[in-house]
């Protein structure tokens, strides 16, 4: 059900005594050009969301991350991280492994706010100029949410914070 | 409400890019997030990175 009131991605469940139990948000995937068995070029839904990020008190910028529930940490590029005015490299250093047991350089951080739908996460982050999407994982955004429910026909994330 | 695809991000995969914020347009590109950020300085846009054409596993 959509609060008219707030517009229609963003909702306020109440509790029977009237107070807040929890915000949601709804968000949606967003098409990604694919390659199909063929080799065309079809555009696929992909969970990828629009969120803002900042560091500490700084400008928030916003960008696209994917919504990444077998990621173990959030994951951004090191550029996101020089954008965010943050020195990537002064974080603590920790080596992360992809899929097929690659391993790169991380550098992680506190003090990055996400902000979706007006409602801000405060969280952390790994860095590093090896990886080239951002990805928000199980510790630092899964965590973070009461609830995130993929309607993958519908192409809707509902994240409830 | 569904996204619409941004015809021609085809073009820019593995690449960077800054789309407007009825993500419609793509306004800048690049190969890195701040060489991105450079071209479209004090504009609001969405920065986002174009995953690979075969299928992805980050």
């Amino acid at each position: 059900m959509k609060d008219k009131k707030h517009g229609s991605f963003l909702r306020a469940s109440k509790l029977k005594d009237n107070t807040e139990d929890f915000q949601s948000s709804e968000v949606y995937y967003s098409p990604f050009p694919q390659q199909d068995k063929n080799g065309k070029v079809v555009y696929v839904p992909k969970p990828f969301i629009n969120l803002a990020v900042n560091y500490k008190r700084g400008e928030p910028r916003v960008i696209k991350a994917l919504v990444d529930s077998g990621a173990d940490f959030n994951l951004f590029p090191g550029y996101v991280g020089d954008l965010l005015k943050i020195n990537v490299k002064k974080g603590s250093k920790r080596n992360a492994v992809g899929i097929g047991g690659m391993q790169i350089e991380s550098f992680f951080h506190e003090g990055v706010g996400i902000f979706i739908e007006g409602h801000k996460i405060e969280t952390n982050a790994y860095f590093s100029y090896q990886q080239q999407i951002p990805i928000l994982g199980q510790n630092g955004f899964f965590d973070k949410c009461n609830t995130v429910t993929f309607n993958r026909k519908e192409e809707e994330i509902i994240i409830t914070i | 409400m569904k996204q619409k695809p941004i015809r021609g991000l085809e073009k820019y995969v593995n690449k960077w890019v800054a789309i407007d914020k009825s993500q419609t347009k793509i306004l800048a590109a690049g190969e890195n997030l701040i060489e991105v950020s450079k071209k479209v300085k004090g504009k609001e846009v969405i920065f986002m990175a174009v995953p690979p054409l075969e299928p992805y596993f980050p």
